[in-house]
């Protein structure tokens, strides 16, 4: 993973982060009856999502690049 | 395309921008008009077109309302503020077309600030001017709150992101094969951006000047409420007309006339460029 | 991505200069001024956002205090008229966009075919981009007087209902949206007539030997190529008509009641009417975060089109 596909990925983990916490607030902490509990459970789910986010993305940009070596080395060895 | 004509589909086809023209037009041409009457062809019904011209209303606008005031002032502002973004904006675009500096993360940093409704920074710079003009720097620099400064350092803010955006679509238009062998040639980096791609660049550089110059001539919310008197602009000094009679029509046609005036006439003669320019290099050709 | 492989684009491209900087270094001086300015003067006022967000402040008692958590944000949006004011600037925006574009492609099409007088149509058309909202859409008020407006006298004349264009709520926003109309279509117009006139000839020369009726055409070649420049208008119509203050400032100051309240006038009135600093960050802070998930959806397109052209070189 490049710092770029790595600064790009964190970027939306953040956006993703910052978008549970609002839809959590708009929609899910009103069947909470403890307003703290509901905002640990919230940090937690919006952790959760946004690392998976971060994971998944550089689990895909590894695989590409695995691709794209072997593509090369394919090619190299043709030659 | 040559398709054959047939007379009806022409005759709908002129008729309809006929329309359009004067749709488009017929506000404008109103205002002028509006400014031209005497008081008592103003507040009647029907509107009456055939008048005596006055220029009584442009009489109360500028001897009354000391209307030029704010012309001075916008043109200070506006101006100024337009050779910091076309300098600022030329060598950022620069550095974007041809070296993509940030992969394309810092360019979309910068876009998306555009995307900042002003009023949701407004109050920060507000608070922020109030401070800075206590300081000494402030008040040499005239960054107080109601000081040209202050207009002018938010409005490089607010239109750098768009020169970026133009320019950068200008500057990937240039062949790098030239600024190639210049440098083969031996001269600096900085040579060849100044004597090779800057002349090049000229017309998209001033065509962003054009739109810059007509953005901060005609904003109105930072002016509105980073200013009181002293460095208002014309978008704030039509507000003044509002008295507590009610709106005077006249003299407010008057002054609206002479505020947008400039801009329609610097539009009118750069018309050509400015098309080309809005295409941002999505147009080919 | 043709970096995978950690290829330098622009090392390649420039000789090494023998006095040392490299493009690198060159580049990124090149680059910051315009940076630190954007990024002082959007970061700061950001974080000064942000962190009042997280506080009691309200200016009429005792200005910015103890911070409350996330207690604006619960406020904000448990307040009904926060959701309307979102409501009336999608409606706003929905209806001006679609107008604007088909509008103004629908006069690029008819300025297209125009054989004598383009360049004065074009000259006249593209007038009300130059004039200021602010200016215009206080004149357009007297253009909308029930009394004394020429509108009015003109439907009058032909018979039609008379509205009261800025008084009625039913119809205010409406006449908000005319108003943008008559000054951005144009815009859509000379871009989409700029993208019209540029088209290849040869696949039409071709598609009309073929004898493919002019809807195909219009279907399979103008629209697909005038794609990149359409999108674009679209993106930026939109930025503007969700951040549009200048029309409803001069033209209804957000009534009557609150019928043409949008997000930016609410937050307005919010921060600097009623001085609740800490709810109008809050809700600066949301629609900052609403429009920068857009930007990422609408910027990435026209970004990969650019990061290409870059590349390819």
């Amino acid at each position: 993973m490049t710092f770029s596909q790595a600064w790009d990925a964190g970027f939306k983990a953040i956006l993703i982060y910052v978008g549970v916490v609002f839809g959590w607030l708009i929609f899910s902490e009103r069947l909470f009856e403890n307003q703290s509990v509901s905002v640990a459970v919230m940090n937690v789910v919006a952790a959760i999502c946004a690392v998976a986010f971060f994971v998944r993305r550089r689990r895909y940009c590894i695989a590409e690049r695995r691709a794209a070596e072997a593509e090369v080395a394919s090619i190299l060895a043709e030659i | 395309m040559h398709e054959k004509r047939s007379l009806p589909l022409e005759v709908l086809r002129y008729g309809l921008i006929v329309l359009v023209i004067g749709f488009f037009v017929f506000p404008i041409f109103w205002m002028v008009l509006t400014s031209l009457k005497p008081d008592d062809a103003i507040m009647v019904s029907p509107p009456r077109f055939l008048f005596t011209p006055t220029l009584e209303n442009y009489r109360h606008a500028i001897e009354d309302k000391n209307f030029l005031f704010y012309i001075r002032n916008t043109l200070i502002i506006s101006v100024i503020s337009t050779v910091f973004v076309v300098i600022l904006g030329s060598l950022a675009a620069y550095s974007f077309a041809r070296y993509n500096v940030g992969d394309g993360h810092l360019l979309f940093f910068i876009l998306s600030t555009k995307m900042m409704p002003a009023i949701a920074v407004i109050l920060p710079f507000f608070l922020i001017f109030r401070e800075v003009g206590k300081t000494g720097f402030g008040q040499f620099m005239h960054l107080g709150l109601d000081q040209h400064g202050a207009l002018i350092l938010s409005y490089v803010v607010f239109n750098l992101p768009f020169a970026i955006w133009l320019l950068v679509s200008f500057f990937q238009d240039i062949p790098r094969e030239l600024e190639h062998s210049a440098r083969l040639d031996g001269l600096s980096r900085l040579k060849v951006l100044r004597k090779v791609t800057l002349p090049l660049a000229a017309p998209g550089i001033a065509v962003t000047a054009v739109f810059t110059l007509i953005f901060c001539w005609n904003e109105f919310l930072f002016a509105y409420i980073l200013t009181r008197k002293t460095a208002s602009t014309v978008t704030v000094g039509v507000e003044s007309f509002f008295t507590l009679q009610g709106i005077l029509w006249g003299p407010v046609a008057a002054a609206a006339t002479i505020a947008v005036a400039p801009m329609l006439v610097f539009v009118l003669a750069m018309q050509r460029y400015m098309v080309r320019g809005l295409t941002f290099g999505a147009v080919r050709g | 991505m043709a970096n995978v492989l950690g290829v330098s684009h622009a090392s390649d491209m420039v000789v090494r200069s023998k006095a040392g900087m490299s493009d690198r270094t060159f580049s990124i001086l090149l680059v910051a001024p315009a940076l630190a300015v954007i990024l002082v003067f959007a970061i700061l006022p950001l974080v000064y956002a942000l962190d009042v967000s997280f506080r009691f402040a309200d200016l009429t008692r005792g200005g910015i205090r103890e911070y409350v958590g996330l207690d604006n944000y619960r406020r904000v949006f448990s307040d009904s008229n926060f959701w309307t004011a979102g409501w009336i600037t999608l409606k706003f925006t929905v209806v001006a966009v679609t107008l604007q574009m088909t509008l103004g492609v629908g006069i690029a099409f008819l300025l297209h075919g125009m054989t004598v007088g383009k360049g004065l149509v074009r000259s006249l058309i593209i007038l009300p981009l130059a004039t200021s909202a602010a200016v215009t859409g206080l004149f357009w008020r007297y253009l909308y007087d029930t009394q004394f407006g020429v509108l009015n006298w003109i439907l009058g004349s032909f018979g039609l209902p008379e509205p009261n264009w800025l008084g009625d709520y039913t119809i205010a926003l409406w006449s908000v949206v005319i108003f943008d109309v008559w000054q951005w279509t144009p815009f859509v117009a000379l871009i989409a007539l700029a993208g019209l006139q540029a088209l290849p000839r040869e696949p039409f020369e071709a598609a009309e030997l073929d004898g493919a009726s002019s809807w195909r055409v219009l279907r399979t070649l103008t629209f697909p190529l005038l794609k990149p420049v359409l999108f674009l208008v679209l993106v930026l119509r939109t930025i503007d008509c969700v951040r549009l203050y200048d029309a409803v400032a001069v033209l209804t100051r957000g009534g009557p009641g609150t019928s043409t309240e949008t997000m930016t006038f609410y937050l307005y009135r919010t921060g600097l009417k009623l001085f609740r600093m800490d709810y109008a960050s809050t809700m600066a802070i949301f629609f900052l975060y609403v429009m920068l998930v857009a930007a990422i959806f609408a910027l990435t397109p026209l970004l990969k089109q650019f990061t290409d052209r870059a590349k390819e070189a």
